[in-house]
C-alpha cells in the first residue's frame, strides 16, 4: 500500500502536542527526479549511495526507488549513459523521517452515574 | 579576375583537411618492430597526421622490443594494426624491479605546438598483467613536453604528474578500471585533456574520462608552460610482478589528439550529465496510514520525540 505525500509535508513545524504520539515503523519511497540536458543519451542509471539502484529508457526524467528505511540519508546520483559512455551529475542528499500518528481514538465514553440518576 | 579566383581556390585547397586533429595513428600500416635490422625499426608510415618515431633503442632486460602488429588491433578501431609496449620485470640491479624494464617507445610528433590538446586512445592491459602489492608506485602512459620538461600521464591514479609541479589524484585507479589486480585484457578508451590557461603554469584544466565517464574535472592544475608539441606513448615502470623473462604488454591503437575539441571514445561522444537532480519527496509505505482516509494528517519527525513536519494523505494507491 503507498501513500503519496507531496513535499510540503516535509515543512518543518515543530508541534509539542505530538510528542506523545508513537512512531510507527514505515518504509520509505523516494521520488527524485532531474532535467534531461542531452539529446544523445540512451537511458540513465540512479545511483544511491555509489551503488546502482536502477535505470530508465530515453527521455526518462524521474525515477522512484523503493524500500527506504526511516531516519536515514540517502544520497543520490543521475547518469546519463549512451554506447560511448556515462556522464554523471553531482550528488544531491536527503533524510528520511520517523512517521508519528496521532494517538489512538479514545474507546466510546461510558456514563458513570455518581449518586441517584 | 580569373586568377583571383583560381587564388582562392588554391588556398582553400591548401587548408588541412581536419584543422583540429594534430595528430592520428590507427596505425594503418605494414608491421614494424623495433628490433628490425638491427634495432633500428622506425614507425613513420604508421601516422595519418603527424609523425610517429622512434623514442629509443631500450628493450626489456629479456631482450624485448616494441612491436607494430595485428595482434595489437583493436579491431572496434581504424586501421589493422596497433602499438605493442612491453615492460619487463626483471631487477635491472639499478633501480629495482621493473624500473627501466622495458621496450623504446615511440615519440607523437604533433602537426604543431599547441596549450590545447585532446587526447584519445584505446589501450588494453595483458590478460594477468599485475603489479606488486596490487597497485602500480607509478606507470607512465605518455609524456607531452612542453619547454625542456614533461608532463606525465599516470595510469595508477588516473591523473597526472607533471615534473616538479606535483600529481594530480583522481582516486580512480588500476583495480577500478581492471576490476581486479590484475590486468582484464580488455580494450578501455582513455580520454585526456590539457590546457594551459594564460601561458600555463597555474589553474590550468585536466580532465580524464575512462571508457567515456569522467574521472577528474579540475581547473587549478599546474601542466607547465610552453606549449606542447610532442610525446611519448610506452614509457617505464615500476614494480611489475614477475621474475626471469616474464614481461607482460600493453597494447595502444586508434590515438588521435585534437587542438580543439574532445575526440569522445568511437560510437560517439557521450551525453551530457543530467542536471537539477531533486528528492522531490517521499512515499511511505505503511499499512497503519491505510486507515486514514484522503486528507488525513499524519506527521514525521526528524527529532526525536516531536514532529518536525506534517503530511496530509493525498490519495491512497490499490492495494
Amino acid at each position: 500500500m503507498h501513500i503519496k505525500i507531496t513535499l510540503a509535508v516535509l515543512v518543518a513545524v515543530a508541534l509539542s502536542l505530538l510528542a506523545v504520539a508513537g512512531a510507527q515503523a514505515a518504509s520509505f519511497d523516494a521520488a527524485v527526479s532531474w532535467t534531461d540536458n542531452s539529446t544523445n543519451e540512451e537511458g540513465f542509471r540512479i545511483y544511491r549511495n555509489n551503488v546502482m539502484v536502477g535505470t530508465t529508457a530515453t527521455n526518462v526524467s524521474s525515477f522512484t526507488d523503493v524500500g527506504l528505511a526511516e531516519n536515514t540519508v540517502y544520497c543520490y546520483r543521475v547518469g546519463a549513459v549512451n554506447a560511448a559512455g556515462e556522464t554523471q551529475g553531482p550528488e544531491t542528499c536527503a533524510a528520511t523521517g520517523t512517521v508519528l500518528l496521532p494517538p489512538a481514538a479514545p474507546g466510546s465514553p461510558t456514563i458513570i452515574y455518581i449518586g441517584k440518576p | 579576375m580569373k586568377r583571383l579566383l583560381l587564388l582562392v581556390v588554391l588556398l582553400a585547397c591548401a587548408l588541412p583537411a581536419s584543422a583540429a586533429t594534430i595528430f592520428k595513428s590507427t596505425f594503418n600500416c605494414p608491421a614494424v618492430n623495433q628490433l628490425d635490422n638491427g634495432n633500428s625499426g622506425n614507425p613513420s608510415a604508421c601516422a595519418e597526421i603527424g609523425t610517429l618515431d622512434r623514442a629509443g633503442g631500450w628493450t626489456t632486460a629479456a631482450g624485448r622490443g616494441w612491436q607494430i602488429l595485428s595482434a595489437a588491433n583493436y579491431s572496434g578501431g581504424e586501421g589493422g594494426l596497433g602499438y605493442r609496449h612491453y615492460r619487463g620485470s626483471n631487477d635491472n640491479g639499478v633501480q629495482g624491479p621493473g624500473v627501466n624494464d622495458n621496450s623504446g617507445g615511440i615519440y607523437m610528433i604533433l602537426t604543431g605546438a599547441r596549450a590545447n590538446i585532446w587526447l584519445r586512445y584505446y589501450t588494453r592491459w595483458q590478460s594477468g598483467f599485475s603489479w606488486s602489492g596490487g597497485e602500480p608506485i607509478y606507470t607512465k602512459e605518455f609524456y607531452f613536453f612542453f619547454n625542456n620538461s614533461h608532463v606525465l600521464g599516470f595510469q595508477h591514479t588516473w591523473g597526472l604528474n607533471t615534473q616538479a609541479t606535483g600529481n594530480f589524484l583522481s582516486g580512480w585507479g588500476w583495480q577500478d578500471t581492471m576490476g581486479g589486480t590484475q590486468g582484464d585484457g580488455q580494450w578501455h578508451c582513455i580520454e585526456y585533456h590539457m590546457q594551459q590557461v594564460s601561458g600555463g603554469g597555474a589553474n590550468d584544466v585536466l580532465e580524464i574520462w575512462v571508457d567515456g565517464v569522467e574521472r577528474m574535472s579540475i581547473n587549478n592544475a599546474n601542466l607547465g608552460t610552453g606549449t606542447y608539441a610532442e610525446g611519448v606513448i610506452g614509457e617505464n615502470q615500476a614494480q611489475v610482478v614477475g621474475s626471469g623473462n616474464n614481461d607482460y604488454y600493453t597494447d595502444y591503437d586508434d590515438i588521435i589528439i585534437s587542438d580543439s575539441t574532445r575526440v569522445g571514445c568511437i560510437g560517439g561522444l557521450s551525453p551530457s550529465a543530467p542536471q537539477n537532480l531533486r528528492i522531490v519527496g517521499w512515499l511511505l509505505t505503511l499499512g497503519t496510514l491505510a486507515a486514514l482516509a484522503a486528507g488525513g494528517i499524519f506527521y514525521v519527525s526528524r527529532v526525536a520525540g516531536r514532529s518536525t513536519g506534517r503530511g496530509r494523505v493525498a490519495a491512497a494507491a490499490a492495494q
